[in-house]
């Protein structure tokens, strides 16, 4: 079932053109994997389909308006400002004086979210005091709280060592797989994206490649994408990248 | 008897101004601080001198053209921020310097300098009670709505794809600050009145981890500088405004030492 739609999408920031002529679909139950170099408009794609700019030409369609959630790659706030993790779940949790005086189910929620994230043990923790990696945790917790039905991922695992990287994705798809969470994701781990997508779409300002991790996947395409220096190797555990420089 | 009379009239005047004007504005502090938004309080009050300067030249109540200016200005500013490239502190900074000039070009010294640092002589009964139901209406919104304004201050990205109406918020949000201002202006002064909504704010952050005891703290301070300030005005009659907002600032410089101390014991 057609999740979103979209048309044609060109995005540009006064002269300087990011977008050109986007078109593709989103799925219930897609893992869709957005890759492409730095500056390749893969962040102003996302939050194009999210609302959240304003200014373009084409069409994004919303087939339905299913519960969504977004975990950017990072936010910016007062220095030292004190706002806990618990009140920074409890913002987005409830109606009406719940951020005053919570509930124990809002709480219980709480608690269970930091745990699948390993990161319950930072409840009462400034988000101010938190490392870059701890941030994206809590993001990611934060995201899946009133069980959404899609979430935007702009590169999740960035600042997380590679023991947690790997416990992140391991969520995302066992989430993915229990609840047929639809997932859109900007990344840079090939290796990710080769096994957990179901679709992946290669980006540099157009459109380069779309299909399954498979298809799109090879040599010749990731050239064509990441510049002609970039190759993949295969190992035990799926695909990378590496620049031939 | 007579004497008396007034002076539980007097007694009664300061503990409404102390709640109204020490709950609402620091409330509202602790979210410009959140959105670091710290000097719009400023660019307000300074359009409000120039509302005060119209109202007595075209000799309308001055309660009304303080608040009629301070919601038009409320209103121009968040249009400019939204409409225009330009960033809120040069919004702010445009607004603040012509209203500013204006104002002091078409006030009289004597006027001006009782704009900058407020009368409580020239506080009417009229004017008690209309800070203090519009004071109840701000802290009932501030209260019930706060996960919503804090939401749209601290993450508004997030807000928005969770479905909250950002824009909707931060429009409630500049006029709330723009009634809060104009109410307590007369009292307060247009120099000093930013004081009473950041210094709460700033001092219970020193101290605090949460936002919610943050906020609690905040008007706690609050209340205790306006309420304090006023006494001293009553007694020795110095002006209310800088009076509030030294205590304020005594309260600031003990919580910091306190605190300071305190760190270094532990």
């Amino acid at each position: 079932m057609k999740l979103i739609s979209v048309d044609n999408l060109s995005v540009s920031f006064g002269a300087k053109p990011i977008l050109k002529d986007i078109s593709f679909d989103i799925e219930m139950g897609d893992i869709l994997a957005i890759i492409g170099p730095n500056g390749a408009g893969k962040t102003v794609l996302v939050r194009t389909i999210l609302g959240l700019n304003k200014t373009f030409t084409g069409q994004v369609v919303w087939h339905t308006r299913p519960e969504t959630s977004y975990v950017p790659q990072k936010i910016s706030f007062e220095k030292n400002f004190p706002l806990t993790v618990k009140e920074f779940f409890l913002l987005e949790l409830g109606q009406g004086n719940s951020f005053w005086f919570p509930s124990a189910k809002s709480l219980t929620e709480i608690k269970s979210k930091l745990t699948e994230v390993r990161a319950e043990h930072l409840l009462n923790f400034r988000l101010c005091d938190l490392s870059q990696g701890e941030m994206q945790r809590i993001l990611i917790a934060r995201s899946l709280l009133e069980n959404p039905q899609i979430v935007f991922f702009d590169e999740p695992a960035s600042g997380i060592d590679i023991g947690t990287e790997e416990t992140v994705y391991t969520l995302l798809h066992s989430l993915h797989k229990k609840n047929n969470l639809t997932m859109v994701l900007i990344s840079h781990e090939i290796n990710i994206v080769y096994r957990f997508a179901t679709k992946v779409i290669c980006l540099n300002k157009e459109m380069i490649c779309q299909g399954t991790p498979q298809e799109v996947l090879t040599a010749d395409s990731l050239q064509n994408v990441f510049g002609r220096h970039a190759g993949i190797y295969k190992h035990g555990h799926g695909l990378n990248i590496h620049d031939h420089n | 008897m007579i004497i008396t009379e007034l002076f539980k009239a007097e007694i009664i005047n300061l503990i409404l101004l102390s709640f109204s004007l020490g709950i609402t504005l620091p409330l509202i502090g602790v979210f410009t601080v959140l959105r670091k938004e710290a000097l719009l309080s400023d660019a307000l009050a300074h359009v409000i001198l120039l509302g005060i300067a119209l109202s007595i030249i075209f000799k309308i109540n001055v309660l009304l053209g303080i608040f009629a200016f301070s919601i038009l200005a409320g209103l121009a500013i968040y249009l400019v921020k939204n409409k225009s490239q330009l960033g809120l502190d040069a919004v702010v900074g445009v607004f603040f310097t012509t209203a500013l000039t204006l104002g002091a070009l078409l006030i009289s010294s004597e006027e001006l300098l009782e704009s900058f640092l407020g009368n409580l002589e020239k506080i009417t009964r009229p004017d008690v009670i209309i800070s203090t139901i519009l004071a109840a209406v701000l802290i009932f919104a501030l209260f019930y709505k706060f996960k919503e304004f804090a939401s749209a201050s601290f993450a508004p990205d997030l807000a928005q794809v969770d479905g909250l109406k950002v824009q909707r918020y931060e429009l409630f949000f500049m006029l709330m600050l723009a009634l809060a201002v104009a109410m307590g202006i007369k009292l307060v002064g247009t120099l000093l009145i930013s004081a009473l909504i950041i210094v709460p704010a700033a001092t219970a952050k020193i101290f605090t981890i949460q936002l919610r005891t943050m906020a609690v703290w905040s008007v706690i301070f609050g209340v205790a500088a306006v309420f304090a300030g006023l006494t001293a005005t009553l007694y020795w009659g110095t002006p209310p405004g800088p009076t509030i907002i030294l205590s304020g600032s005594g309260l600031f410089f003990l919580v910091l030492i306190g605190h300071l101390l305190l760190k270094k014991r532990n």
